[in-house]
């Protein structure tokens, strides 16, 4: 493809309405207050928008598949909790530890859709009531405080690269990672054959068995990193404290970052966007003084707003 | 045999056999459970679920989801409450406070079908975009004012009080689950939802009005989720715009376990109510057994787990795809 | 629809592209040549701010209230945080007016315990200055991070559960079973409560019996909920239930009185709710509600607010405080259905501005009807 052409690819309504959409929300608040483009505002969206992000990811690739991970917040919560439990006596060993297991969690969910073929959206359903269960159990249903090893964890949130959180950045290196995969190779052009049409990808030997059971791991490994990102910004992990409430944002920050919901079309750099603009909705509202009350209602507006206005339409395709 | 099998599993008899043996699980692990007072309970917990249920099932049956009913339940509770004889306000607008709060619900819903329909945003980011916009109108209505309690006693009372010895509640929730099966069964939107649901394109091409289909359905179901959200607030006998926590993850589970995949085209309302049944007593007999409710929404998901596998397992093949 | 594709037509994404660019254009260009801020500056550039955890709560209402009439009385402007029982809601609110630049005098009611480190931090940050009301981890002490963590304060638990079990104790006459509503698990608010409660009960009441406890997160519905399934448990046997606040014992005697037992059981909670207040007045169920506790949202706001209003002036210096005003305790008052006369006048509508008044007059620490009474060690069990 020539340059021009590729640059108006690149430059196409749909790639950059996530950049534009946060952008314009972010002028429209400082012009209300120009704090908000100072160190601590970018410090403060950055670091809220860190485990809405990580969770995003995962759901973003799951749904470039054609499938929707409802467990992925649950995952994340889980491995906080026992990040924060492992911590003191295990080191930074128990980090790497727990991701795999939670990697493995999301493997096991990738296999049953796989295998027994059923609905994606119900198994999770049944798999998130199952990792609930294991959380408040692991925790007790009381908050773990990480006593000793503290930095280990909070040094991700306390350090920080042009006012944005370690947190942020790692969200950020994951998601340049998994454009790279999607685009260039064959693992992620056989992801985006199977959310386009499984069918056609099956009879082009296309191992989608193989695809699901990657994705739905590679959901659950991000969710292990947003759980980090949990118990980095808390000091604690609890099930009903902060990092409790992760599922309908991430949903939210992959759809308003342009990833199409029936599977096929995804762009892990634009979540990244769409995970700012959630993240920074309640700011512009407090920003605009609406109160703190009129947050669901602007919440749910916008949701509906901005994949209405990026949503990719075909003219005969049946939306479901 | 296989074949013969998965039928007899996926009809309602699979589901009245887990029905009946976890009944009488339960009533071993605690004779109350089997007691009529408990039957009552069961009852008055299934009425607010099986209406909304009945909404939910018919935006499935044709492909599509609604995640909405919480945020429509809160929205059109909190105006219900506010508009009869309350602790806040002084006002009792009688029947126009259910024709309000049923016509914020329809209205919601309407919104809802007519931007999926018309606009083509997929089902499921509308009706989130719903429940919140619902929840948000709940919130806003209730302010920063009191609690706003029920002042009249008969209204309060009413979803409990037994009639023919079952409860009011659950006549309503009955009354609707059987309207829903008469439309689905005998009308046009009925078999136009399953066509809808079985392939649009066709159905589409074969003249169905299907926008038009598809905006009655999200309709009707923003107006159930309204009746459940009355029903629920007489239940508390207060007004609250969470007065639909817990119900979308009882009712969703509830219409795919009673065999309404979530693809569309297949199910049934009768089995959808099996279905819920099946959750609330499940839920009743694990409380009244002494489980620690930390367990609860474990032993759920392995429930939800066991069925849907126990369904599609028969059907599998290579080529099918499951999303 | 026809108009939508005719704006946004698929095959013009230069024309949308153009439209996206002009609007982002624009936008900027007003930045550029706006004004430095357009918020006014108060001549202080202070700013007060009051989070709670929900705004469906009477008690998170009066918090509201006590704040409004203090950021009356000391003119300066007030922001409400509204939590929606959410702590990444509570943090992300927070830190949004954290990030606006001004200083901020906060009160915080918090939703978790684990908020308490991560909103201190960021308040330290910014340079405000924070006081924090119930729930806070128990080693996270206001001497160990600063001036800016100004206090930690809230009313006893432990005396407010005793208060509910004598009552509750004196009305069975010392025999039969109880059941419990405890709150959100893990907030020390909650747990103190129960602690109290159960020692009352097994030192002075040894025959009655505790059948179950379910926790009820503060939540009218959820208690209704669970007190129905104790009812269809125990039946008739239950003669006393305790919650720990009267959020969840409005729910838990719809259910008992849905059951037609509201008068065969005796009730003892901690708040006095309105509700509560007009049941007791009117002694329904056979004056079922037995005990209560007296505090009011607004005082305890007020309190706060003022306390970190004289640490942000300089009036007051926390380090040279003593422990007990860092980690404070404020009087709870026992209520009964012979008693509660006395607290009407608090509930007044000017009762707040009154307040207010007498506050700013005598500290926050001499303020009746909720002078300080003790706090700084861990003895009682409270932090």
């Amino acid at each position: 493809m020539n340059l021009p052409a590729k640059l108006r690819e690149m430059a196409s309504w749909h790639t950059m309405s996530p950049l534009l959409v946060f952008l314009a929300m972010l002028l429209t608040v400082s012009v209300l207050n120009s704090a908000y483009l100072g160190p601590l505002g970018i410090s403060i969206v950055t670091a809220s928008a860190a485990p809405i992000l990580l969770v995003a990811l995962g759901q973003a690739m799951v749904l470039n598949i054609g499938s929707i991970d409802l467990s992925n917040a649950a995952i994340s919560l889980l491995g906080s909790i026992l990040l924060a439990l492992a911590l003191p006596s295990l080191g930074i060993g128990s980090l790497l530890a727990i991701l795999l297991l939670l990697t493995l969690i999301g493997a096991i969910n990738g296999a049953i859709v796989a295998y027994t073929q059923v609905p994606s959206f119900a198994l999770t359903l049944g798999t998130l009531g199952i990792l609930q269960t294991a959380a408040l159990v692991a925790s007790g249903a009381e908050t773990i405080y990480v006593s000793e090893n503290r930095e280990l964890v909070t040094m991700f949130y306390t350090y920080k690269l042009a006012n944005a959180p370690l947190t942020f950045w790692i969200g950020v290196a994951v998601a340049v990672l998994y454009w790279f995969v999607l685009r260039f190779t064959v693992l992620g052009q056989n992801m985006t054959a199977v959310g386009k049409n499984e069918t056609g990808a099956i009879f082009s030997a296309v191992p989608n068995r193989l695809v699901k059971i990657v994705t739905f791991a590679i959901s659950g490994f991000t969710g292990g990193l947003a759980g980090l990102s949990i118990v980095a910004q808390a000091g604690s992990a609890s099930t009903s404290g902060l990092g409790s409430n992760l599922l309908l944002p991430g949903i939210a920050a992959a759809l308003v970052g342009g990833t199409s919901i029936s599977g096929g079309l995804t762009n892990p750099i634009n979540v990244v966007f769409g995970a700012l603009t959630v993240a920074f909705v309640p700011i512009a509202i407090q920003a605009i003084g609406a109160g703190a009350e009129a947050q669901s209602l602007v919440y749910g507006i916008f949701i509906i707003l901005v994949v209405a206005l990026t949503t990719a339409r075909t003219r005969d395709a049946v939306i479901k | 045999m296989q074949d013969h099998l998965s039928k007899i599993w996926k009809g309602p008899i699979g589901l009245i056999a887990s029905i009946a043996v976890l009944i009488l699980l339960f009533s071993v692990l605690n004779p109350r459970f089997a007691s009529v007072e408990n039957l009552q309970n069961v009852l008055f917990q299934v009425s607010v679920p099986l209406i909304i249920l009945v909404g939910t099932s018919m935006v499935i049956l044709m492909g599509s989801i609604d995640l909405s009913a919480q945020g429509v339940m809160g929205a059109a509770g909190m105006t219900w409450i506010l508009l009869s004889p309350n602790t806040r306000l002084e006002i009792d607008l009688g029947i126009w406070a259910w024709v309000a709060a049923l016509g914020l619900g329809l209205l919601l819903g309407l919104a809802t079908g007519v931007i999926y329909a018309k606009l083509r945003v997929p089902s499921f980011v509308v009706t989130l975009g719903t429940w919140y916009v619902g929840l948000g109108i709940g919130i806003i209505l209730y302010g920063n004012g009191m609690l706003p309690s029920l002042t009249d006693e008969a209204l309060a009372r009413w979803p409990t009080r037994l009639t023919l010895g079952l409860p009011n509640s659950f006549w309503l929730a009955a009354f609707v689950a059987v309207a829903g099966a008469l439309v689905m069964q005998f009308t046009h939107l009925g078999r136009g939802i399953l066509a809808i649901g079985n392939n649009e394109l066709i159905a589409r091409s074969s003249g169905l009005p299907v926008s038009l289909m598809k905006v009655s359905v999200f309709g009707l179901a923003g107006l159930l989720s309204a009746l459940a959200g009355i029903l629920a607030t007489m239940q508390l006998g207060s007004g609250s715009p969470d007065i639909g926590n817990g119900q979308l993850f009882t009712v969703i589970p509830a219409a795919v376990i009673g065999g309404t995949a979530l693809s569309g085209g297949e199910g049934g309302m009768m089995r959808s109510t099996l279905g819920v049944f099946l959750l609330i007593i499940l839920n009743n007999g694990l409380v009244l057994a002494g489980i620690n409710p930390d367990y609860q929404s474990g032993v759920f998901g392995a429930i939800l787990i066991v069925a849907i596998v126990a369904v599609a397992w028969p059907e599998r093949s290579r080529l099918k795809v499951a999303k | 629809m026809r108009i939508f594709d005719r704006l946004l037509p698929e095959h013009n994404k230069r024309l949308k592209m153009l439209l996206a660019s002009a609007l982002t254009g624009g936008l900027a260009y007003i930045a550029a040549i706006a004004p430095a801020t357009a918020a006014t500056v108060d001549k202080k550039d202070m700013v007060m701010v009051v989070s709670v955890i929900n705004t469906t709560n009477p008690y998170m209402i009066s918090n509201i209230e006590g704040a409004k009439a203090l950021s009356e009385k000391l003119e300066i402007p007030l922001e409400v945080v509204n939590s929606n029982n959410s702590s990444q809601t509570e943090i992300s609110s927070i830190l949004s007016i954290l990030a606006s630049g001004k200083k901020v005098i906060m009160f915080v009611n918090t939703v978790a315990s684990s908020d308490a480190p991560t909103i201190v931090d960021a308040v330290k940050q910014a340079g405000g200055y924070v006081t924090i009301w119930w729930n806070k981890p128990t080693d996270y002490k206001p001497q160990s991070v600063g001036d800016n963590f100004v206090a930690f304060q809230k009313i006893p638990g432990v005396e407010s559960g005793r208060c509910g079990a004598k009552a509750i104790g004196d009305a069975l006459g010392g025999k039969g079973s109880v059941v419990m509503f405890p709150g959100v698990q893990d907030s020390t608010t909650s747990k103190t409560r129960v602690a109290g409660f159960k020692t009352e009960m097994k030192e002075k009441y040894p025959n009655i019996k505790i059948l179950d406890e379910r926790p009820s997160n503060w939540d009218p519905q959820l208690a209704a909920r669970n007190a129905k399934d104790l009812i269809v448990k125990y039946g008739s046997q239950i003669n006393g239930v305790w919650s720990a606040d009267d959020g969840m014992q409005i729910g838990a005697m719809q259910s008992f009185e849905n059951a037609g037992l509201l008068d065969k059981v005796k009730f003892a909670s901690d708040g006095l709710y309105p509700k509560t207040l007009e049941d007791i007045k009117s002694g329904r169920g056979g004056n079922a509600i037995v005990g209560e506790t007296f505090h009011r949202g607004y005082m305890a706001s007020a309190v706060g607010l003022y306390t970190a209003y004289l640490a942000a002036t300089g009036e007051v210096v926390p380090s040279t405080l003593p422990p007990e005003k860092r980690e404070s305790l404020f009087k709870l008052s026992c209520v009964t259905p012979s008693n509660y006369q006395q607290y009407l006048q608090y509930d007044e509508p000017d009762a707040p501005k009154q307040f207010v008044e007498r506050l700013v007059k005598n500290g926050p620490w001499n303020t009746e009807p909720m002078p300080l009474v003790g706090g700084g060690s861990n003895e009682q069990g409270e932090f």
